[in-house]
């Protein structure tokens, strides 16, 4: 933990109208640090993530990424160093937009305006869809793929935005077992082969203890505990932050929880 | 069409055909594109309520269209942005409202009223040299845009949070279309009318998003449905001695049942 942390919270409150969402949030992500930020639904997890790129505006204190302090005017160009992967759910089956142009985008914001994407873009895209696993269908509607193909898509793009920090909300929600897994070891192998630090979303605290560093609890807008992964993984914490009994359980040398 | 190009003033409505068909096909894309139809529909309305309130007043009814459609979009806008707002009830408030002042600005105007009743059902037959050279500006003005920014519509298409997080103006491309689109309507209020032009904004796109998985294609498609649309309208209202803006927006809403019956996308709707 001796570098400069490559993104950092500090003392950061944001509320929307009179409604406080977030308050007194102190965080710091080192290089190559993998978080898991776990909570219930309405904590705030969507809305922290957002911090880090100017999606969410803030009240007071500071944010900062790569040095840099995160203000509307900054905004747009530490965005260029973040990758934010959403939910690809709503897709019109008829959207007029391939694969490939889908993950082509993530170049647009580097690129600036009035600058076409040229070879380097198209290299890195196809490279990206290599990662992935989707060249074969590069030249499909976007809206054909399944919800799995879709998310190593968000992936790909974000990977040709070559980032930084990468910024994952709920990756595997509302996908079936296989495509979680595969999403999951996906990502696993992308922070092997990229030197990214990553801040993951997620209601799965499998997906946590399996791939994840570091773990954030968010309840009620507020950060109740942080720490190492390991650390983490205990029924009493858990429980508190879910307001439900959870028992862990070890399978093959790995720690799962259940309810 | 023998007769049909011997006569100026058809020449004139040919050439507003043409290109204000096709200039409103082509912006018709965002609206289906981003479903914002609601949107487009109280764009349309406010042009057609500011043109009339203009007319009652005295002005020019273009500058009371630009001033409406433009005012609206800077008022409805906002809410589409907001991705939680739900527009089924506010369109069918504010279209309501919109309606009822056009209605009550042309119940004030005084004499024949002809002007007035001409905004409601447009007529390509009375445009003037200068609503042309308008509307050529407007196509020009769309197809920079399109030309310069093409590649940030794409990235905004299905995936406008990712886009605004990696760095592209989403909120300048969109409201930047939305002052075309309101521009679009203005001039073309007149030759269409009030309460069809909505309609040549949204089938002809309809029709395009029908066939094609380009969005390069889906612009060139619904610019040619809408111009195709409009000039066979003119030729038909011609001869059968029936509305212009009806015959139109008919065309239009034929050739899109031959695109839904034709679509290689029907099996994955």
């Amino acid at each position: 933990m001796g570098s400069s942390p490559v993104a950092r919270l500090a003392g950061v409150r944001v509320s929307f109208g009179s409604r406080l969402i977030l308050d007194g949030l102190d965080m710091a992500l080192a290089p190559g640090d993998f978080w898991g930020l776990i909570g219930p639904n309405g904590a705030g997890k969507s809305t922290l993530l957002g911090l880090f790129n100017g999606l969410t505006r803030y009240q007071s204190g500071r944010v900062e990424v790569l040095g840099r302090h995160v203000t509307p005017r900054t905004a747009s160009e530490i965005r260029l160093k973040i990758a934010h992967v959403f939910q690809m759910i709503d897709i019109d089956p008829k959207m007029p937009l391939s694969v490939f142009d889908a993950v082509l985008a993530g170049t647009y914001g580097r690129l600036g305006l009035f600058r076409k994407p040229g070879n380097r873009e198209r290299d890195l895209a196809r490279s990206a869809l290599r990662t992935v696993g989707l060249v074969d269908l590069a030249h499909r509607p976007l809206g054909h793929l399944s919800g799995g193909e879709r998310q190593r898509t968000a992936l790909a793009r974000a990977l040709v935005q070559e980032p930084d920090l990468l910024l994952l909300d709920e990756p595997t929600a509302s996908l079936d077992w296989q495509a979680q897994r595969e999403i999951l070891t996906l990502i696993r192998e992308l922070i092997r082969q990229y030197p990214l630090t990553v801040l993951m979303a997620t209601h799965d605290l499998n997906a946590v203890s399996h791939i994840a560093t570091h773990a954030a609890m968010l309840k009620r807008g507020r950060l109740i505990w942080q720490g190492t992964t390991d650390a983490a993984m205990r029924p009493a914490l858990l429980s508190e932050l879910y307001d439900v009994p959870i028992a862990l359980a070890e399978v093959g040398g790995r720690r799962v929880a259940l309810f | 069409m023998d007769t049909f190009l011997s006569y100026g003033f058809l020449v004139k409505a040919l050439w507003m055909g043409v290109i204000g068909g096709a200039t409103c096909g082509a912006v018709g894309v965002f609206v289906v594109l981003w479903r914002i139809s609601f949107v487009g529909v109280c764009i349309a309305h406010a042009a057609f309520a500011g043109a009339l309130i203009a007319l009652w007043l005295g002005a020019p009814p273009l500058a009371g269209g630009l001033t409406g459609s433009l005012g609206a979009a800077a008022m409805i806008g906002p809410l589409a942005d907001r991705p939680t707002f739900s527009p089924d009830t506010a369109v069918g408030v504010i279209f309501s409202v919109m309606l009822s002042l056009a209605m009550l600005a042309l119940g004030f105007l005084p004499g024949a009223k002809t002007e007035g009743l001409g905004l409601i059902w447009g007529s390509l037959l009375t445009v003037s040299p200068l609503d042309l050279w308008l509307m050529g500006g407007m196509a020009m003005a769309l197809l920079c845009f399109l030309w310069l920014f093409f590649k940030e519509i794409q990235a905004t298409l299905g995936q406008r949070q990712a886009a605004m997080a990696a760095g592209i103006p989403v909120r300048g491309i969109y409201y930047a279309s939305l002052i075309i689109l309101g521009m679009v309507v203005a001039i073309a209020l007149k030759a269409i009318g009030g309460l069809l032009i909505y309609s040549l904004i949204l089938i002809p796109a309809v029709s395009a998003l029908q066939l094609t998985y380009r969005l390069d294609t889906m612009f060139v498609l619904a610019a040619a449905t809408g111009a195709v649309s409009s000039v066979f309208g003119l030729w038909l209202s011609f001869h059968l001695g029936i509305p212009t803006g009806a015959a139109i927006i008919l065309t239009a809403a034929g050739l899109l049942l031959l695109a839904v019956l034709v679509s290689p996308k029907r099996a994955t709707a």
